[in-house]
């Protein structure tokens, strides 16, 4: 006799706080919630809402996230990790196009093909800092609605639609860690639709482009009555905004060893000081005519300023446009439409403020597109509202998603049999008959396969599994049936079965990018619980870490200090600096605080001072630590 | 396991426009989309998503005329077998097997000007015995569904999804 769960009586459900909706972004997250029937996005206090997707891993002390850990990319590059969405769910061979100018050192995990992060004196995996970043956006979260962490457990998380399985399972095992059960994955063009389409009705199609950080997506969606549903989606897992910052930084470094014959990107420190000037050259651009690119390393021998002009930066960028165009016509294509079948046009993702970007795609459709909501919170506001129809506050719209790649099973024969297409609605489910080849063999293995190549090798393995079990037979007489079925997030799940024995296999397909479901169990035993449970503690160190950031940066420059600042306002830079100093016992966040801002403003002087001797428009708009790091 | 007509509510008819087919599927979805049933417990959510597949792979199967066809035969208890069976006429099977080595020809010397419009012949050849289905369909169901059309009407059909098969195994030109 089985025994059933019974239902209604989980008085648990009472004390759940709301359901989370969060943005796991490229370059910074955010978390929003349904509140009152509105989406808000959360911030702390009156600050930003954007949490830096961020880790830093100091030697001596637990992991710092934010912006906390972006102060710390300057100094130690090596163990402060940015952008781990790109690493998810991948081998090195995916990602030997960005190894030369990440900061942080990737090496390829023993048993599959999995890059971990190598600190030097131990390994992490992309789940972990990605896990972390999640842990950031949940503890924020509980501190803005005052609710305790244990009632934030439930979350509706982004992901670009065209992630694949591995990617995707990555992200949920990263959300495991962060203690957050995945209600369900929505695609992140889906997500913003969501947000710009609530109170409309009638029925349009809808192209939403979404350049981010570092992923592309490009989704039409027809909207009829609340049901948003996908046509087709196309995309690109590599490509974004990350991507631009790049390519300045590869073009002014090649200048800088023609003018001065230093190799700038052999240093991991010059790649992270490298990467930053680029963005923010990146950002001006968006606004200005042209912007300096200033650089200077007197440790190295190198000076070096260059005024980069907007035709500049569109030829250098224009192959990355030309991509997402690319990918734009064949999303059409796929949905048996051209540009003119489209209503409206809907930019999402902080890349979309370059400028040729936006005329790109308004040039691409014939029409002006849409970026009235703000298009670094659009995707976050989405996922507040999935929260809701979930949840059952939202009674009115329902999401119809694809999956955004063909799913298959090698041949013998080394090709592709495809079960699953992109584009299919899902969930989705298809069916397929297998036999043997050899006499009395007892066990098949299958080698499951996502892409649209026609060759199996030229398609991304996700794992292999194998059906035992199988009653000795002639060559040909077993009928092995597998199902597929891929679920509403857009994950796998293989079922197969012998027909004529019955026979069915115990199925668990290894990834081949990713970690098994009991490897985040032991991470989580291991060292996750400790360090959640105490979120006073995660404060403390953060605190500790920025105070000995700007401490460092002060001893740095105490000279200039002695040399330019009054009496006065050097006696307080000092005193300011010796509390700093005599404040590593401190265990508690308020009063360490208070001496980490009375440093800060007591170094604003030193700052402004050093500010002379540098040039000053490439130091504008900075802050303290930033600066007087450098 | 339910017959595609049967789970998407629709009667067992071969004259299904597209309209009719995602209005079913709409209000299947709308009562059987797991984001309906995100704080059920475990088995609930597992039907759904169950159901909620089934319905989309229903759909998909509706949609298309050829697999609309194969499915009413199945109902009638004409199933398709695998390949050709002895309905098709040996010169349907050489004119197909005469096309097939055409492109494998074109392949092996990228000619990919003759793969091109191998394609788009047969691409016609599979239009126009769609269209030929569809109104053997009509006829048959108008004459109350006699049983000896049967097997022509399978005929027609397993010829239509052998010229797709073929049109399927061409592969277009390596680009590297």
């Amino acid at each position: 006799m089985i025994e059933l769960p019974i239902l209604g009586q989980d008085s648990a459900e009472s004390t759940e706080g709301p359901i989370l909706g969060i943005d796991l972004g490229t370059t910074h997250s955010l978390v929003a919630v349904l509140q009152h029937g509105a989406p808000r996005v959360l911030a702390e206090g009156e600050g930003n809402a954007l949490i830096p997707s961020v880790v830093s891993y100091p030697q001596d002390g637990p992991p710092v996230v934010g912006k906390a850990a972006l102060a710390r990319a300057g100094f130690d590059p090596q163990r402060t990790i940015y952008s781990c969405k790109r690493l998810v769910g991948r081998g090195m061979d995916d990602l030997r196009d960005e190894l030369a100018t990440l900061p942080y050192q990737l090496v390829e995990a023993d048993d599959r093909e999995m890059a971990l992060i190598d600190l030097g004196d131990r390994r992490i995996t992309p789940q972990e800092v990605c896990g972390r970043v999640l842990s950031a956006c949940r503890e924020l979260a509980a501190s803005e609605l005052k609710l305790p962490m244990e009632q934030l457990t439930r979350a509706v998380i982004t992901v670009p639609a065209y992630f694949d399985d591995a990617q995707r399972q990555a992200t949920r095992r990263a959300a495991k860690l962060a203690g957050l059960d995945v209600l369900r994955m929505v695609g992140e063009p889906t997500a913003a639709a969501l947000a710009y389409g609530l109170d409309k009705s009638g029925s349009s199609r809808v192209a939403v482009f979404d350049l981010g950080g570092g992923t592309f997506d490009l989704s039409i969606l027809e909207l009829q009555d609340g049901v948003f549903r996908v046509l087709s989606t196309s995309g690109d897992t590599h490509l974004g905004g990350d991507d631009f910052d790049r390519a300045i930084m590869v073009n002014c470094a090649a200048e800088i060893q023609q003018q001065s014959g230093v190799d700038v990107l052999s240093d991991p420190g010059a790649r992270a000081a490298l990467r930053l000037i680029s963005e923010r050259t990146k950002k001006a651009l968006s606004s200005a005519e042209e912007a300096d690119f200033v650089y200077h390393d007197p440790d190295r021998g190198v000076a070096y300023r260059r005024t980069i002009d907007w035709r500049t930066f569109q030829g250098w960028v224009a192959p990355l446009v030309q991509r997402t165009l690319d990918s734009c016509s064949m999303a059409l294509q796929d949905a048996d439409l051209t540009p003119e079948d489209i209503h409206e046009v809907v930019l999402v993702g902080g890349s979309t403020r370059v400028p040729l970007v936006k005329a790109a795609v308004s040039q691409f459709f014939g029409r002006t597109c849409h970026d009235s909501l703000d298009p670094d919170t659009v995707v976050a506001l989405g996922a507040a509202i999935q929260a809701g129809v979930l949840g059952g506050q939202v009674q009115n719209a329902l999401l119809l998603d694809v999956t955004p790649l063909s799913l298959g099973i090698a041949t013998a024969e080394g090709t592709v049999s495809k079960l699953i297409l992109r584009n299919a609605t899902i969930p989705a489910m298809a069916k397929e008959g297998f036999t043997t080849f050899v006499d009395g063999q007892t066990a098949v293995k299958f080698t499951i396969l996502q892409g649209e190549r026609e060759l199996a090798k030229d398609c991304r393995e996700l794992g292999e599994f194998v059906l035992r079990g199988i009653p000795p037979m002639p060559a040909g007489l077993p009928q092995v049936g597998v199902r597929f079925h891929l679920d509403a997030d857009g994950v796998l799940h293989v079922r197969a079965k012998e027909e004529r024995s019955g026979a069915s296999a115990a199925i668990t397909v290894k990834p081949k990018h990713g970690l098994t479901d009991e490897e985040v169990e032991t991470m989580l035993a291991d060292a996750w619980e400790n360090a959640e449970s105490d979120l006073v503690t995660r404060q403390v160190a953060d605190l500790h870490g920025q105070l000995s950031n700007v401490r460092r940066a002060v001893e740095k420059h105490l000279e200039v200090a002695r040399k330019n600042l009054g009496p006065q306002e050097l006696e307080r830079l000092e005193e300011a600096y010796e509390d700093a100093s005599d404040a590593s016992d401190i265990t508690e966040p308020g009063p360490l605080k208070g001496i980490l801002d009375e440093l800060e403003t007591a170094a604003h002087p030193l700052a402004e001072a050093l500010m002379n001797h540098v040039a000053s428009d490439a130091v504008r708009n900075r802050n303290v630590t930033e600066l007087i790091d450098e | 396991m339910l017959d595609p007509f049967t789970l998407l509510e629709l009667p067992h008819t071969f004259d299904l426009e597209a309209c009719v087919l995602r209005g079913a599927l709409l209000k299947g979805s709308l009562q059987w989309h797991p984001d309906r049933f995100a704080l059920a417990n475990e088995i609930e959510r597992a039907e759904a998503e169950d159901r909620m597949a089934s319905l989309n792979r229903a759909h998909e199967r509706l949609i298309d005329p050829l697999q609309r066809a194969e499915a009413l035969l199945t109902l009638h208890g004409q199933a398709l077998g695998n390949g050709t069976d002895q309905t098709s006429s040996p010169m349907f099977l050489m004119e197909m097997m005469e096309i097939k080595e055409e492109a494998d020809t074109a392949l092996n010397s990228g000619n990919n000007k003759r793969l091109a419009s191998i394609t788009a012949s047969l691409k016609n050849n599979e239009q126009q015995r769609i269209q030929a289905i569809t109104l053997a369909f009509r006829e048959w169901e108008a004459a109350d569904r006699p049983n000896d059309q049967l097997d022509g009407l399978r005929g027609l059909v397993t010829e239509a999804v052998y010229v797709r098969r073929t049109l399927e195994g061409i592969r277009p030109v390596p680009t590297h």
